[in-house]
C-alpha cells in the first residue's frame, strides 16, 4: 500500500514539473515579441530512488543566453551609437552649409567673375556694386558656415544632456536590479531586464558591462570611470564650462567624488556627439576661421595698395579680422565699401579711375597658392573645405551602414541561441501535454490499482 | 537557426526603409538632373565640378568684359573713323584751295569749314563712352583728354583686362595717336590760317601734315581693328572653354537621363519587393500570434 501511494506522488511529481513546462511554454510565447526577452526552458531530470527511480523533478527555468555573444552585442551597439549620432551631425553640418547652386566655393568664383566684369568698365557704378554684392555674398557664406558649425556644437550640447541624464536613468536602474536579483535563484525575466539595460546603456555610452561572480553587473566607461558598482550607481553631471567655449563638460558623479569624463568617452552615442563637437566640428571651424583670416588679410592687403574711383589708397575690402578665432563668423565687408562702391581699389596707386592694375592684383589672389604650405590658392582650400567635409559625411554614413550590419548580425546569432521561435514552442508544448496525459493516466492507473487493493482488503 | 518574427520585422522594415531612400533619390535625380546635390553624394566629383564651376563663373565674367571692352573699341573706331573722315575732306579743300586762284570769299568760306571741322575733331576727340568714360583718355578716364588747344592731356597708359587665363590684353587706343609726329588739331589751325591769308606756302606745308594726320589716325583705327580681332579670337577661345567646362560639369554632376530612367524604375521595382515582402510577414505574424 505504502509503495502504491508513493507511486501517486511519483505522478504528481511529474504532472507538476510538466505544468511548469507548460508555464515556461506560455511565458515564451507571450513574450515573443518583447524587447530583450530571453528564451527560457525547464529542463526535467530523474530523482534517484527505489525501487524503480524517485521520479522527474523540474530544473529552472533557465535562460538560453551566451555570455559572450551578448557582450559583443552591447559592444556593437556602442560602436553603432557612435557611428549613428556622428553620421547624423555631420549631416546636417553639411547641410547648414549650403546648398549645391549656393555654398562658399560659388561665392568666391562670383565676387571673382563680378572682379572681372569691372575690369572692362572700372568706373561703372553698377558693376562696382556687383563687386561689393559678391564681397558680401563672401563674407555672408563664411557667417553661415560659422553658424552653422556653432549651431551643431549647440545641438551637440542639448543631445549630451539629454543622453546623459538617460544613462544616469539607466545606471540607476541597474544598480537596483542587482539589488533585486536573488544572487541563488536568479529571476531570468530580471536578469533579461538587466541585460537590456546595460544594452540600451552601452548604445549612449559605450564602455563595458560584466557580470561578477557575486552576479552583480559592473559597468565600467572608457578611461576606467565605474558608472555601475554593485547596488550603487553613479550619475552624470553636466554644465556649462567656459573653458570649453561655454559648451557642456560631462562629468561622472559618485558621492562626493567628481570625475571630468569629457574627453574620455569614445564610443557610444555620446562619444559621437563629443567626437563630433569637440573634433570634427572644432576643427572645422578652424579651418573655416583659418580660411576667412587669409581671404580677408590677403584682400586687404592688395585692396589698401592701390586707389580707388577718387584716387584715394587704404580703404579695407573686407573688415580687418583680429585673429584668426572668430574670422569667419566676424567676416563682413569693410566700411569704406559699405558706404560706396566708389571705394572698390581698382587702379593702381597715382595712375587714374580707368586703370586696373588693382583689379587684376585682385584677381592673382584666385590663383596664388598662399594656403598648406604653398600648395593651394584661397578657391582650391573653399573647395577642398566643403569637400573634405563631404568625404567624412560619407565615411560616416558608410561607417553606420556597417555598424548597423554587424549589429543585424550579431541580433540575428542572439536570436538564433535565445530568441523565441513560435513553431518550435509549440512542438514543445505538444511533447509536454503528451508528457501531461501520460502522468495523469498513470495517476489514473495507480489510483485504479489502489481501488482494486481496497476492495480486496 | 531560429529566426524570431521581431528579427524578421526589423529585417523588413529596414528592407523597405533602404529601398524607399533608394527610390527617393533615383526620385529627386530625375526630377532636378543632378546627380551630385552636395559633397557627399560623390567627394570626388562634387570637388571636380566645383573647380568647373568656379572657373565656368570666372569665363562668364570674362565673356562679359570681352563684350564691354568690344563695344568700348567699337565706339572708339567711330571716334577715329569720324576723325579720319574730317581730316580727308579737310585734305580735299586744302588740295582745292591750294593752287591761288581762289578769291578771298571762297578761301574764308572754307576756312570757316575747315574750323568747323577742327571743332568736330576736338569734338569727337574728347567723346564719351555710354558709361560716360573718355574714349580716348587711357586710364584717365574721367578727365577730359584734350585741352582746347588740342594738346593730348590725357594718359598714355591704356587699360588691361584678363582675357584668358593668365593673358591680359590692353582693351583701349589712346588720344596720342592724334598728337604725336603732329598735332592733328594744330594742323587744322594752320591750314584754315593759311586758307584766310591765301599763304599758298603754309596751306602746302598744312597739306603735308594732313598726311602725315590722317597716317597717324588711320594707324589708329588699325591698332583698334587689330584689338578688336584679338578680342574677337578671345572670346572664340572662352566660348569653346565654357562649353567644355559645362560639358565637364554636366557629367560630373548631372544625372544622364537614360540611366537615371532606369535606376527610377530598379528602384521602385525594389520598393515594391521589400513592400510586399514585409506585408507577407506582417500577415505571417499575424497568424501565428492569432
Amino acid at each position: 500500500m505504502a509503495g502504491l501511494f508513493s507511486y501517486l506522488d511519483l505522478g504528481a511529481g511529474a504532472l507538476l514539473a510538466t505544468n511548469r513546462g507548460v508555464g515556461v511554454v506560455g511565458h515564451n510565447v507571450a513574450n515573443a515579441a518583447t524587447e530583450g526577452f530571453t528564451r527560457q526552458r525547464v529542463d526535467f531530470s530523474a530523482i534517484p530512488g527505489t525501487p524503480i527511480a524517485g521520479g522527474v523533478q523540474s530544473l529552472g527555468p533557465t535562460r538560453i543566453t551566451d555570455q559572450l555573444l551578448t557582450q559583443k552585442e552591447w559592444n556593437g551597439a556602442g560602436e553603432y551609437g557612435r557611428a549613428s549620432d556622428l553620421a547624423r551631425a555631420l549631416s546636417s553640418l553639411e547641410l547648414g552649409m549650403g546648398t549645391d547652386t549656393h555654398d562658399l566655393v560659388q561665392a568666391i568664383a562670383s565676387l571673382f567673375g563680378g572682379i572681372m566684369e569691372l575690369e572692362a568698365a572700372p568706373v561703372d557704378t553698377e558693376l562696382r556694386n556687383n563687386v561689393v554684392d559678391g564681397a558680401e555674398g563672401v563674407a555672408n557664406m563664411f557667417q553661415t558656415g560659422a553658424l552653422a558649425i556653432q549651431q551643431s556644437q549647440y545641438d551637440a550640447d542639448a543631445n549630451i544632456e539629454a543622453l546623459s541624464a538617460t544613462a544616469s536613468g539607466l545606471a540607476s536602474k541597474i544598480a537596483s536590479l542587482n539589488r533585486e536579483i536573488d544572487r541563488t535563484n536568479p529571476s531570468p525575466d530580471l536578469l533579461d531586464q538587466r541585460d537590456l539595460a546595460a544594452r540600451q546603456l552601452t548604445e549612449i555610452v559605450g564602455g563595458r558591462a560584466r557580470v561578477d561572480e557575486d552576479g552583480h553587473m559592473r559597468f565600467v566607461l572608457d578611461g576606467g570611470g565605474v558608472l555601475v558598482d554593485g547596488e550603487r550607481s553613479a550619475e552624470f553631471q553636466t554644465s556649462r564650462d567656459p573653458d570649453l567655449g561655454g559648451h557642456v563638460r560631462l562629468e561622472l558623479v559618485d558621492g562626493v567624488h567628481v570625475d571630468d569624463v569629457t574627453g574620455n568617452i569614445s564610443s557610444g552615442r555620446l562619444g559621437g556627439q563629443l567626437t563630433f563637437r569637440d573634433s570634427v566640428a572644432r576643427d572645422s571651424a578652424e579651418r573655416l576661421d583659418n580660411l576667412a583670416y587669409e581671404f580677408a588679410t590677403r584682400f586687404n592687403e592688395v585692396h589698401r595698395n592701390n586707389a580707388a574711383l577718387d584716387g584715394s589708397t587704404g580703404h579695407d575690402f573686407f573688415t580687418e579680422p583680429g585673429s584668426i578665432e572668430g574670422a569667419a563668423l566676424g567676416m563682413s565687408i569693410s566700411a569704406s565699401l559699405e558706404a560706396s562702391s566708389d571705394n572698390v581699389a581698382a587702379a593702381a596707386p597715382a595712375t587714374g579711375p580707368g586703370d586696373t592694375s588693382g583689379l587684376s592684383d585682385l584677381l592673382n589672389l584666385r590663383d596664388q597658392k598662399v594656403l598648406a604650405g604653398g600648395s593651394r590658392s584661397l578657391l582650391d582650400e573653399s573647395i577642398d573645405f566643403l569637400s573634405d567635409l563631404g568625404a567624412r559625411v560619407n565615411r560616416a554614413s558608410s561607417d553606420e551602414a556597417l555598424e548597423q550590419d554587424k549589429l543585424t548580425v550579431l541580433g540575428s546569432l542572439r536570436d538564433s541561441l535565445s530568441g523565441v521561435s513560435v513553431e518550435e514552442e509549440m512542438t514543445r508544448l505538444s511533447a509536454l501535454q503528451h508528457a501531461q496525459e501520460a502522468s495523469v493516466r498513470f495517476i489514473a492507473t495507480v489510483d485504479s490499482l489502489l481501488g482494486q487493493l481496497i476492495e480486496q482488503v | 537557426m531560429r529566426v524570431t518574427e521581431w528579427r524578421l520585422m526589423e529585417n523588413a522594415q529596414r528592407g523597405v526603409g533602404n529601398a524607399r531612400n533608394r527610390a527617393a533619390q533615383a526620385g529627386e535625380a530625375m526630377s532636378s538632373g543632378v546627380r551630385v546635390s552636395r559633397p557627399s553624394d560623390d567627394p570626388v566629383s562634387w570637388a571636380e565640378g566645383a573647380r568647373t564651376r568656379a572657373r565656368l563663373a570666372v569665363a562668364r565674367g570674362q565673356k562679359s568684359a570681352i563684350r564691354t571692352s568690344m563695344e568700348n573699341l567699337a565706339e572708339t573706331e567711330l571716334v577715329f573713323s569720324s576723325i579720319g573722315s574730317a581730316l580727308s575732306r579737310s585734305f580735299v579743300l586744302a588740295t582745292q584751295l591750294a593752287n591761288g586762284t581762289n578769291d578771298a570769299d571762297s578761301r574764308n568760306l572754307a576756312a570757316a569749314e575747315i574750323e568747323d571741322l577742327r571743332d568736330g575733331i576736338l569734338g569727337a576727340a574728347n567723346s564719351r563712352s555710354a558709361r560716360g568714360e573718355y574714349l580716348l583718355a587711357g586710364v584717365s578716364s574721367l578727365t577730359q583728354p584734350f585741352d582746347a588747344a588740342g594738346n593730348f592731356v590725357g594718359s598714355t597708359l591704356g587699360r588691361a583686362v584678363q582675357i584668358r587665363e593668365g593673358q591680359d590684353l590692353n582693351v583701349t587706343v589712346e588720344g596720342d595717336h592724334l598728337d604725336a609726329a603732329v598735332n592733328v588739331i594744330s594742323v587744322m589751325d594752320a591750314l584754315a590760317d593759311g586758307l584766310r591769308t591765301n599763304d599758298q606756302d603754309a596751306i602746302r606745308s598744312a597739306m603735308d601734315s594732313l598726311h602725315v594726320a590722317i597716317g597717324q589716325t588711320a594707324g589708329a583705327q588699325s591698332e583698334v581693328g587689330r584689338r578688336v580681332s584679338a578680342l574677337q579670337l578671345a572670346d572664340q577661345d572662352r566660348e569653346s572653354v565654357e562649353i567644355s567646362l559645362m560639358e565637364t560639369y554636366a557629367s560630373l554632376i548631372e544625372a544622364e537621363p537614360i540611366a537615371a530612367a532606369s535606376e527610377l524604375a530598379e528602384s521602385q521595382i525594389a520598393l515594391e519587393g521589400a513592400r510586399a515582402v514585409a506585408e507577407r510577414l506582417v500577415q505571417i505574424a499575424a497568424g501565428s500570434l492569432g
